[in-house]
C-alpha cells in the first residue's frame, strides 16, 4: 500500500483514438502525469478537450489506444492497470472507482438504493452474508449523509444532490484508493454543489482517498485540487500546483481560460483575453502546437513544431515560449 | 428486511414503489385502458368456461334450426302478464298455397329459461366431468328438454348455436395470438439480444435476415406456409402449426427493438458503474439490461397481439387456418362469405363484432401500457 | 423623454398555480419586479425556484394547465401599457363560454382573436427570448438564415429581399463572420458558441424592448461564455434593450447585471443593485448562496459554506417563510407562522426576512 505522499498512479503517454468510417479522431494524445496518494488532481478544459475520455481510460471504462497507467495496489505491487486481463483485474478493479456526472442516468431506476449500493459488494464478495452486507451499506450511507431509513426507496424518490450521494456511496463501498470524479458536481445546484464538495473533502480525509477531479468549472477545481492539469484538444498543455498555475500561468491557453472565468463579485472587472477563432476539429488538428491557431503569442516555430511538456518554473508546460512570456493570472495577494 | 423497517406513510409508498407498481398505478389512471383490460378479462373468462357458459356443445346441431334468427324470448304470457321468460319450439309447416316448407313457432308448448340446466356432457377444464350448463331450457315439469333450442345469437347454416360457437372459437382466437406472442418474445429477446450484445458480423447477419423476413408481405407468406400444413392432421397439431406460422413474422420487429434498447442501455452510466464495480457481463444483462426494456417489450407485444388475432382470423377465413369441425372466429366468419347469406342472416356477422372489440381492447390497453411503461418520465 | 425611463415591464404579484392530483402546486407565489430600458435584471435561483415559469408567464407561453394571477404590465414603444396576463386570459377563453356571456356571439369572440393577435405582436417582436440550449432551439431541418428570417418576415417586412438584408445585418452585428455564407448553412454546421450568437441575432432582429435570457450561457464553455456575455452587453448598449437575465450562476450575474433579484421557492427574497447584493447580502438564503461559491484567488477555506437540505417541492405549502426549514437563523414561532414581507433596507435594497425587521427595530 502506498503511503501518503508516495506516487500511487502514474499516467504515462495515454492516448485514445476513436475511429469510425475511416476517420480517426485523437481524443487524447500522449497525456502523462503522476498522482500522489491523498492528493486531488484537477483536470480542466473546455468541452471536447478529451478530459472525460482521459478519465474513462484511467478507470478502464473504455480501453485506451496507447500508454500505461502504473498503479500501486493495496498490496504494494506496481501493475499496469491498462493491460491486466480479466483474472488479474478482478482483485484490483475495486481499488479504482468512478463518480459520474449525471445523477439521473448513473443510477438504475429499477433497483432500490440498498441494491444499488450493495451491488459492488455482491459482485466482489458473493459469499458475504446478507446481514453483514446490509450493515456495510448502512455504514457507508451514514458516511455520505444519506438517511438510512430511506434505503428501501427507489432512486426516483431522491433529488439530484441525494442521488449524487448514492453514487458516491456506491463508489466508496469497496474502499477504493483512487476515485475519478467526472464532472461530479456540474449537474447540481450551487448550494448542493457546496454540500457535495464538502462531503468529498471530508471523505478524502477520512478514507485516505486520491481524487482525479475532472471538471469544466475552474472555481470548483481551484477549490478542491492540489494540482491542476489543463487540457486542450486532447493534449495536456500545463500541469502544476493549483496556486502556482492560477496565479502565474505559463501557457497562453491557461491564461485565456483563467481570464474568462466569471468572478462572483461585481467590482472585479478582469480584462478578458480574447481567443481568436474556434476550437479546431479534432479529426483534423492543426500542425505544430495545437493551440497556435488561436494563440496571440504565436511564432513561426509554433506552427511547425509541436512543443513537448517540459518543466518550467516548477510545473510542466507544453509551450515553446513558456520561459519568456509573462502571463497574467489571478492575484492571490489581494484577497 | 429486518434492518430497514417499512414506513406506512402515503408518500413512503410512492418512494418505495417499484417500477411495476408505478406502471400499474399509471395504467389505472388511463380509463380506456382499464376498461379494455376488464373487457379482455371477461372475454378470457368466457373462453375458459366456454363449455359451461355455452348451452350447447361444439357439434350439437338441429337441422330444424338451420339459418334461424336469434330465438325470441317471451316475458309475458298470453294475457299480457309478466311471467318467467320462456320460448317456443319451432315446427315445420307446409304452406298449402306455395308448397314450401315454412318454419314457424309452435306456440302450443312453453319452454322456460332456467339456470344450471343439464345438457351435453363435458369435462370442465378437462378434469371435472359434468353436464351442467349456465343456462338452458326446461319444460313445464322443470326437466331439461332438448326438443326446443335457445340460440341467442341465432344459428348457422348447420343449425348450430352461434353464441356457443363464438365461445368455443374464442378459445382458439384468443389464445393463438398469446402463444405466438410468447414464441416471438423468446425469439426476439434471444436474437435481438445476441445481435445487440455481440455486434459485428453476428449482428449484421441477424439484421439482414430480419430485413428479408420483414420485406415479405405477411399474408402471402402465411398462405404459403399454411399450404405446407398437411390436410389430415389433428386439430391440436393444426393449432400448433398456425401459432408457429404467426410468430414467424412477429419476432422480427421485437428483435429490432431489443437490439436498439440493448445498445442504448449498454452505454448508460449505471451500466458502466456496474462494470467498474466488477459485476459480470451475465449479471449486467440480467439485472440491468433486460429489466430495463422489459416494460417496452410488454407494450410491444400487447400492440402486436391484434395483428396476430387478425392474422389468425384472416387465415381461417380464407380456409387456410383452422377448419371445421374445429372453430375459431375466422371459421365462423366464413359463413358470411357471400352477400346473400349476410343479407338473409345478418346475425352471422356477430362474430365480427367480437373480433373488432377484442382488437380495439388490445390496442387501447397497449396504448395505456405505453404511456405507463416509463414511470420515470 | 420621460417614457424612456419608465419601466418596460413591471410584474406585480405574479402567481402561477398548477393543479395536480396531489394538490395545488404553487411554483410562483407572488413575484414583483420592474425592468427599465437598457437595464439588466438578474433573476437568480436554484432549479425549482420558479424562475423559468416567471419568464414564460411574461411571454404568455406557459402550458394550459398553469393558471397565472397578478399583473404583467408591458409598456410598448408608444408608451401604451398592456397587461399581458389579461390578454392571455382573454385568449384562453373558449368560444362556447363566451357565447353564454353575451347574446351576440361574435362580439367577445373577436375580442379573443384580438387578444391572440396582440400577444403574437408582443411575442418575438416586443419581447423575445434566448434559450439555454442553442442546439435544441434551432430546427435542424432549416437553414439558420431561414429561421432568423422567419421573425423578420413576420414582424418587420413582407419583402423577402429586404428581410434578408435586415437579418444579415443582425448576424453581422452579433459577430458572425462571413454572414452571407453562414446564412445558408444548417445548424449542425455551427459550433455551440456560433449557434448561441445566431440565436441572439434571431431574438434581437426585431429590436425587442425586452429580452429574456434563460440561462443563455450555461451550456457553453467558459471562454465562449465570456464572449457571449460581452456581446450581449455591447448589443444592449446599442439597442437599449431591457434584459431579464435568468441564471443560477452568481459569477455571470456579477458580470452582467445592474440589479439582482434572488428567488427562492417562488418568491423573490432579496433584490437590490448588484453591489448591494454581493457586498451586503442580508437574507440567509442569499448569504448561503454567496458562501457556497468559491472565489478563485480568495483564501482557501477548507470547507465551503453550504445550505443544508434541499429545495422543497412547492406543493401544499405551509404558512410561513419558504426558507424556514433550511434557515440557520430562523426564529421559532415567527418564521414558521408569518410569511415575511418585502422591506426596504437602504437604497434599492429590499429583503423579505423577519430578521431584518428585528435588526431594524434594534437600530431604531
Amino acid at each position: 500500500m502506498a503511503d501518503k505522499g508516495e506516487v500511487i498512479l502514474k499516467v504515462k503517454n495515454v492516448s485514445k483514438v476513436f475511429s469510425s468510417k475511416g476517420i480517426n479522431v485523437r481524443a487524447v494524445t500522449n497525456v502523462s502525469f503522476d498522482v500522489k496518494k491523498g492528493e486531488t488532481i484537477g483536470i480542466v478544459g473546455e468541452s471536447g478537450c478529451g478530459k472525460t475520455t482521459l478519465g474513462r481510460c484511467i478507470v478502464r471504462a473504455i480501453e485506451a489506444s496507447e500508454g500505461e497507467v502504473l498503479y500501486k495496489t493495496l498490496e504494494g505491487r506496481e501493475v499496469n492497470f491498462l493491460t491486466l486481463d480479466k483474472k488479474q483485474m478482478k482483485p484490483i478493479r475495486k481499488e479504482i472507482q468512478m463518480i459520474f456526472q449525471d445523477p439521473y442516468s448513473s443510477l438504475d431506476p429499477r433497483m432500490t438504493v440498498l441494491d444499488i449500493v450493495a451491488e459492488p459488494i455482491r459482485a466482489n464478495y458473493p459469499k458475504m452474508p446478507k446481514k453483514e452486507r446490509e450493515e456495510l451499506v448502512k455504514d457507508i450511507a451514514e458516511k455520505v449523509g444519506l438517511n438510512t431509513t430511506y434505503l428501501m426507496r427507489y432512486p426516483h424518490a431522491f433529488s439530484g444532490g441525494q442521488r449524487q450521494r448514492i453514487g458516491i456511496a456506491r463508489a466508496l463501498i469497496l474502499k477504493p484508493q483512487v476515485i475519478v470524479c467526472d464532472e461530479a458536481v456540474s449537474a447540481l445546484d450551487v448550494s448542493i454543489q457546496a454540500q457535495i464538495i464538502n462531503l468529498l473533502k471530508d471523505l478524502q480525509r477520512e478514507m485516505d482517498l486520491t481524487y482525479i477531479f475532472i471538471s469544466h468549472d475552474l472555481s470548483v477545481v481551484e477549490h478542491i485540487s492540489d494540482k491542476v492539469g489543463v487540457m486542450y484538444l486532447g493534449r495536456m498543455v500545463e500541469f502544476g500546483e493549483t496556486e502556482k498555475l492560477f496565479s502565474s500561468p505559463r501557457h497562453p491557453y491557461t491564461e485565456a481560460l483563467l481570464s474568462a472565468v466569471p468572478v462572483a463579485d461585481p467590482d472585479v472587472k478582469m480584462e478578458r483575453i480574447p481567443l481568436q477563432g474556434e476550437i479546431p476539429n479534432p479529426a483534423n488538428p492543426p500542425s505544430g502546437c495545437y493551440f497556435h491557431t488561436r494563440c496571440r503569442y504565436c511564432t513561426k516555430k509554433c506552427t511547425e513544431v509541436a512543443p513537448e511538456l517540459t518543466e518550467v518554473d516548477g510545473r510542466m508546460v507544453a509551450c515553446h515560449r513558456a520561459e519568456e512570456l509573462s502571463l497574467r493570472g489571478f492575484d492571490y495577494s489581494k484577497m | 428486511m429486518a434492518l430497514f423497517r417499512k414506513k406506512t406513510a402515503r408518500d413512503e409508498n410512492y418512494y418505495m414503489a417499484s417500477q411495476w407498481t408505478l406502471m400499474w398505478r399509471k395504467l389505472q389512471k388511463h380509463k380506456l385502458a382499464k376498461f379494455s383490460l376488464i373487457l379482455l378479462l371477461v372475454l378470457y373468462i368466457g373462453a375458459l368456461f366456454a363449455d359451461f357458459i355455452a348451452p350447447y356443445g361444439l357439434e350439437e346441431f338441429s337441422a330444424l334450426y338451420k339459418d334461424t334468427a336469434p330465438t325470441k324470448v317471451y316475458w309475458k304470457d298470453e294475457e299480457g302478464n309478466f311471467t318467467r321468460p320462456y320460448v317456443h319450439k319451432l315446427k315445420k309447416v307446409n304452406d298449402k298455397k306455395t308448397w314450401t316448407v315454412i318454419i314457424t313457432e309452435d306456440t302450443s308448448k312453453k319452454y322456460y329459461l332456467d339456470f344450471f340446466v343439464e345438457g351435453v356432457e363435458y369435462e370442465l377444464f378437462g378434469l371435472i366431468p359434468t353436464n351442467i350448463h349456465l343456462y338452458g331450457l326446461v319444460n313445464e315439469n322443470g326437466e331439461a328438454d332438448q326438443s326446443a333450442r335457445i340460440n341467442i345469437f341465432g344459428a348457422d347454416s348447420a343449425g348450430r348455436d352461434i353464441f356457443s360457437r363464438i365461445l368455443f372459437g374464442s378459445r382458439v382466437s384468443l389464445t393463438i395470438p398469446f402463444v405466438s406472442a410468447a414464441i416471438s418474445f423468446v425469439l426476439g429477446i434471444l436474437l435481438g439480444g445476441i445481435s445487440g450484445y455481440f455486434g459485428g458480423w453476428v449482428d449484421n447477419l441477424i439484421q439482414r435476415v430480419i430485413e428479408v423476413l420483414s420485406a415479405i408481405p405477411s399474408i402471402p407468406l402465411w398462405l404459403a406456409l399454411s399450404a405446407a400444413i398437411p390436410a389430415d392432421i389433428s386439430v391440436s397439431a393444426m393449432y400448433l402449426y398456425i401459432t408457429i406460422i404467426l410468430s414467424f413474422i412477429g419476432w422480427t420487429g421485437l428483435a429490432r427493438v431489443v437490439r436498439g434498447k440493448f445498445i442504448a442501455l449498454r452505454n448508460e452510466d449505471f451500466v458502466t458503474a456496474a462494470r467498474l464495480a466488477g459485476v459480470s457481463d451475465f449479471k449486467i444483462i440480467t439485472k440491468h439490461l433486460v429489466p430495463g426494456f422489459l416494460s417496452y417489450l410488454i407494450v410491444n407485444l400487447t400492440l402486436g397481439i391484434p395483428g396476430s388475432i387478425l392474422g389468425e382470423t384472416s387465415m381461417s377465413y380464407l380456409g387456410l387456418g383452422m377448419k371445421s369441425p374445429a372453430t375459431s372466429w375466422g371459421v365462423l366468419l366464413k359463413e358470411t362469405e357471400d352477400l346473400v347469406s349476410v343479407a338473409r342472416c345478418p346475425w352471422k356477422m356477430i362474430p365480427l363484432i367480437f373480433v373488432v372489440i377484442t382488437v380495439l381492447a388490445f390496442n387501447f390497453l397497449g396504448d395505456g401500457l405505453r404511456d405507463a411503461a416509463d414511470p420515470y418520465k | 423623454m420621460s417614457d424612456m425611463n419608465k419601466p418596460v415591464i413591471s410584474v406585480k404579484n405574479l402567481k402561477v398555480n398548477i393543479k395536480m392530483d396531489e394538490g395545488l402546486l404553487t411554483p410562483v407565489r407572488g413575484v414583483d419586479f420592474e425592468i427599465r430600458p437598457g437595464e439588466t435584471l438578474g433573476l437568480v435561483g436554484e432549479s425549482g425556484c420558479g424562475k423559468s415559469l416567471t419568464s414564460k408567464a411574461i411571454l404568455a407561453i406557459n402550458e394550459k394547465k398553469c393558471t397565472s394571477e397578478g399583473e404583467i404590465l408591458f409598456r410598448d414603444e408608444n408608451g401604451e401599457v398592456v397587461d399581458i396576463l389579461a390578454l392571455e386570459r382573454l385568449s384562453r377563453k373558449k368560444r362556447f363560454r363566451l357565447k353564454k356571456v353575451s347574446d351576440s356571439a361574435n362580439g367577445p369572440a373577436i375580442k379573443r382573436k384580438q387578444a391572440i393577435r396582440a400577444l403574437r405582436g408582443i411575442r418575438g417582436k416586443q419581447i423575445s427570448m434566448i434559450f439555454q440550449e442553442p442546439m435544441v432551439a434551432f430546427s435542424p431541418m432549416y437553414t439558420i438564415g431561414n429561421q432568423i428570417n422567419e421573425a423578420t418576415l413576420l414582424h418587420i417586412t413582407k419583402n423577402k429581399e429586404k428581410a434578408k438584408q435586415i437579418s444579415l445585418e443582425m448576424m453581422r452585428l452579433v459577430g458572425i463572420a462571413n454572414a452571407e455564407k453562414r446564412f445558408d448553412q444548417y445548424p449542425h454546421e455551427f459550433s455551440g458558441g456560433m449557434l448561441q450568437r445566431a440565436l441572439i441575432s434571431m431574438a434581437l432582429v426585431c429590436r425587442p424592448r425586452l429580452l429574456i435570457a434563460d440561462e443563455p450561457t450555461t451550456a457553453l464553455d467558459v471562454t465562449i461564455q465570456a464572449q457571449i456575455l460581452e456581446l450581449m452587453k455591447e448589443l444592449q448598449k446599442e439597442l437599449h434593450t431591457a434584459i431579464l437575465f435568468i441564471t443560477h450562476d452568481l459569477g455571470t450575474v456579477a458580470k452582467m447585471c445592474d440589479r439582482v433579484a434572488v428567488m427562492y421557492l417562488g418568491k423573490i427574497v432579496e433584490t437590490g443593485t448588484a453591489s448591494e447584493i454581493y457586498k451586503n447580502p442580508i437574507h440567509p438564503y442569499t448569504k448561503g448562496l454567496m458562501g457556497s461559491v468559491h472565489r478563485i484567488g480568495s483564501l482557501k477555506a477548507d470547507r465551503l459554506f453550504s445550505i443544508e437540505g434541499t429545495v422543497p417541492l412547492a406543493l401544499n405549502l405551509k404558512p410561513g417563510c419558504g426558507f424556514y426549514d433550511r434557515c440557520q437563523e430562523r426564529i421559532e414561532g415567527v418564521c414558521d407562522r408569518i410569511d415575511p414581507e418585502n422591506m426596504l433596507v437602504g437604497g434599492s435594497h429590499c429583503v423579505a426576512c423577519h430578521l431584518c425587521k428585528k435588526e431594524g427595530k434594534d437600530n431604531g
